[in-house]
Formats: structure tokens, sequence, C-alpha cells
């Protein structure tokens, strides 16, 4: 073995890493070579310098530090927008919400036709699968009269939501970009089964968050513009629609892996959907009912506004 | 040996229960969580910054942000990888936020150090030869650069195992080898006074 391979494979004989040639390479040259043995004796010393290097203990407080600051956590600055919005949610701060200022920065997608307070989604199975009909849960609120109207200033009444105005100019690169897309959510939920006139066949009650499409290919000009936007955002939509409805938890862990700047329009895009598909009620009061306040917070989304219970 | 050839298995995280329970809502599951990990965390931040204080803070910031974040935990690694890689970057974001001075830092090290006295210290002047010897040597890592000094404390401190360390830094194994030889070599000539060992035979 030459003298610079010894030297490279030193740190890895130490380690006993070598393989059983290689190390007999090294421990010839090591018998016959002064420098590397020194070389060696070094280096194993600094390791021995480390090793024995007294542990510090923590300071006894640090424990009972952490956990008075998750007590008074809503004194402390969380991550995302969402989060702020739901921890000022908590604290029963009211949060007015110029929601129409989203809707100025987003061309809301118009989606096409809506399913009579159906929930359709794609089975895990993917292609080929049929797609299956959930009803709202039977618990569901009495549906109101009267489809959603579109409306270019739409007015989402969410008045403990954060405030937030996003254009898609603030859009995250890789939500711009579906070939480099959010990673697919690959969360299952469960369906409760008889849920539903059109109950699912037992042993199929699973079915899987089919992948979130871009933000872009759902709201926004060029997605207005770009055929049938629907057909990318729909399943994912309906999904976490039933998700809302059957597993309001699971429902809550897929809005907080949004990206941070997306959420508030990705909630704003669920709730309006749900108006369309006339499961919004369903939602607020399955999400009211959960005795989890973040989840609860999240049905400020989903109840219609003062304009909707008019009509 | 076999299992880390063939990658993480999950079933094989003594944290997995308690993880499962504080995801499903249980606070005390987390305060527990906090309790078994307080101590490498706290070790690993306290080599990295060289201060008792900044590593105590450092270590509260890493819990916050674990209780913050846990729901981002899939299972793809152990938990205890998931902690010592939130633990790093707060680390490393404390240390850019303090600035690059190498030298005051090392300052700051040399007078803040405190080492835990060892077991069994009853003679004083090699208790305190002991401690100067600690202080060298945190001084010497703290002028490591980090992308160096992080694996060496991982897996020379720690003793972790090169997979879990290639995890938690995000750099590939073999990366992470070569590191830690170059921390070695540049401790090595810091502390070249330190190691000056009889010829073996």
């Amino acid at each position: 073995m030459r003298h610079d391979e010894v030297r490279e494979a030193l740190g890895r004989h130490l380690e006993g890493e070598l393989g059983s040639a290689e190390r007999r390479g090294v421990e010839q040259h090591l018998s016959v070579c002064d420098s590397c043995r020194a070389e060696r004796r070094e280096l194993r010393a600094t390791v021995e310098l480390l090793r024995g290097l007294p542990d510090p203990e923590p300071p006894a407080g640090l424990v009972p530090g952490v956990l008075r600051r998750l007590e008074s956590a809503p004194a402390q600055p969380r991550g995302g927008l969402l989060a702020r919005g739901l921890r000022a949610i908590a604290r029963g701060t009211p949060l007015p919400v110029p929601i129409a200022a989203l809707a100025a920065g987003l061309v809301l997608l118009a989606l096409a036709s809506s399913e009579e307070g159906r929930l359709a989604f794609q089975d895990a199975g993917g292609a080929g699968a049929p797609a299956r009909s959930v009803e709202p849960a039977p618990s569901a609120a009495p549906e109101r009269d009267g489809a959603f109207a579109l409306a270019p200033t739409l007015e989402l009444r969410a008045p403990t939501a954060p405030s937030v105005v996003i254009d898609a100019d603030e859009l995250e690169p890789v939500a711009m970009d579906p070939a480099r897309g959010p990673r697919a959510s690959r969360r299952r939920f469960v369906l409760p089964s008889g849920v539903g006139a059109g109950a699912a066949p037992a042993g199929e009650a699973g079915a899987a968050l089919p992948p979130r499409p871009a933000l872009a290919a759902c709201v926004g000009e060029a997605a207005a513009q770009a055929g049938d936007p629907a057909a990318q955002c729909r399943p994912w939509l309906q999904g976490m629609l039933a998700l809302a409805q059957y597993d309001p938890r699971g429902f809550l862990a897929e809005v907080e892996i949004l990206p941070e700047r997306e959420a508030a329009a990705w909630l704003a895009q669920l709730a309006r959907f749900s108006r369309e598909v006339r499961t919004s009620d369903a939602v607020a009061s399955r999400l009211r009912s959960t005795p989890d306040a973040r989840v609860v917070a999240l049905a400020r989304w989903f109840e219609p506004g003062p304009g909707e219970r008019a009509r | 040996m076999a299992a880390r050839s063939r990658g993480f298995e999950p079933e094989g995280d003594p944290d997995l229960e308690l993880v499962a329970r504080w995801q499903a809502g249980d606070a005390d599951s987390f305060a527990l969580l906090v309790k078994r990990h307080e101590r490498r965390v706290f070790r690993i931040l306290y080599r990295m910054l060289g201060s008792v204080d900044e590593a105590a803070d450092v270590a509260q910031e890493t819990f916050l942000n674990l209780h913050r974040h846990g729901h981002r935990f899939r299972r793809e690694s152990r938990f205890s990888t998931f902690v010592y890689r939130v633990a790093a970057n707060a680390a490393l974001n404390r240390r850019r936020s303090l600035g690059r001075d190498r030298n005051r830092m090392r300052e700051l090290a040399e007078r803040q150090a405190v080492d835990a006295p060892g077991a069994g210290a009853s003679d004083p002047e090699a208790e305190a030869s002991r401690a100067r010897t600690g202080r060298r040597i945190q001084a010497a890592l703290l002028a490591l650069p980090e992308r160096l000094r992080l694996p060496l404390v991982l897996f020379d401190v720690e003793g972790l195992p090169y997979s879990e360390i290639s995890s938690v830094v995000g750099i590939p194994e073999g990366t992470v080898k070569s590191r830690i030889h170059r921390a070695r070599a540049a401790l090595r000539e810091e502390l070249r006074d330190l190691i000056r060992v009889p010829e073996e035979k």
C-alpha cells in the first residue's frame, strides 16, 4: 500500500472499518513506517481526548422551563400564518378578516358542476377504481337551500382567521412548478362504515388522500386559462373535505403541513369548494363538534357568512 | 448491523409509542420525550456552542420547535434522529445570528466553559488540570468550522453511527466520514501539546 493511501485509511482503521485485505495492507505499512505510526497514535489520542470529555449536566430547570413555555405558548411566536391565527383563536382574540383582499389577489377557481351534496373521491386504487360517493354524515346540519353564488370578489366569512393577502408572485416557486410540485400526501383516512346511503362496501373503508396539486394549478389566472384546472384540483379538495368530516384531526394534520404562505389560500379554496358541493355546513358542524380547539378553529372557514344565510 | 445496512426500521424506535400518544394529543407524553432526550440534546448543544447558558437556551428552543413541528415527524427515521436534527439546526441558527467571529467564540469558550466535575474529584490540582484540558478541547472544537464540528461532535463525543449522523446533518455517509477525518486532523494540530503520547510498541 502506498503511503498516502495508508494515511487516508488510518481513520477507518481506528474505527475497525477496514476490510481484511486493506487492514493487512495498512498494518504491514505501519510496521515499517514511523511517521504513519506517529500519525495513527496522534489521531487515536485526539479521539481519546474527545471521548474522555466529561458530560456536562443540563441545568435542572431545563425541562420545567420548556413545559412552562409551552403552557404560555400563545405568547410564543409560532410558525405559520395559520398557526398564528389558530393561536389567536385559542386566546379568543377576534381577528376580522378581509378575505376580499385575498380574493383580489387571487382569481379564484371557478369550479364547474356541483354535485348536490355529494362528495365523490377517487379510490386509492387510482385508475380503474370506481369513484365512490359519500353522503355527508347523518349528523350534518340541515342543508341550506340555494347554491353558493359565484362572485368575482367572494366574501368568505372567516371572522377569526388570520388576515392575509396573497398574490401569485408570492407563491413558493415549488408550488408554481408542477413538475417539482409539493410532495404527494399519502395519508390514509378511514370512513366509518354505514356512512351515508351509498355506504362503502366492507373492507374498502380506507382511501388515500390524493396528492395535493400545485396551488397555482387551482387558483389564479394562469390556472383559469389552463383549460380545466378543476380536474387537477378536485380530487384533493374532495379528499380533504371527506377528511374534514370523517377524520377532523387528520384534516388538521393535513392543513398544518400546507406550505405556510399557501395555507390561507388553500383554506379559502376548500371553503369555497365545500360551498360548491354543499358540504360546508356538514364540515363546519363536524369540525365544531371535535374536542380539539385547533380543529374547532378551522370550522370558522366553513361557516356560512351572513350573505349566505340571508338567501 | 444488518438493520443498519437495510435502512431504518421504525419498529425498533423506543420512542415510537410516546410519539404516537403525543401526536394523538397527550401532552404528558411530550414531557416524557423531553425528559428522555434533554441530556443528549444539551450535550450536543454544549459542544456545538461552548457555553452552558447558551446550550440550555437553545435546548429549550429545540424542544419548543419540536413541539411546533412534531406533526412533521413521519417515522422515516428514529425519533431521536429527528430531535438531533432539530437541535443541530437550532445550534446552527444561533451561531449564524451571533456572527462568525471564531476568535470571539474561542474567547467565550475559554472564559465560559465549565465542564462538569468528573467523578471522584478529590485532588484539586488534578481537577484543575482536567478542567483546563476540557476547556482547551472545547475551544479547539469551536475553532473548527461548523460543517466539521457537527459530525465530529456527533461521532466522537456522542458516539452516533455514521448512518444516523448522515440523516441528522443531511449529507451522505461518505461525506460524514471524510468530514470526521478532516475534523480530527484539524483538532490534532490544534491540540498537539496535549497529545504527546509515548511511542507504542
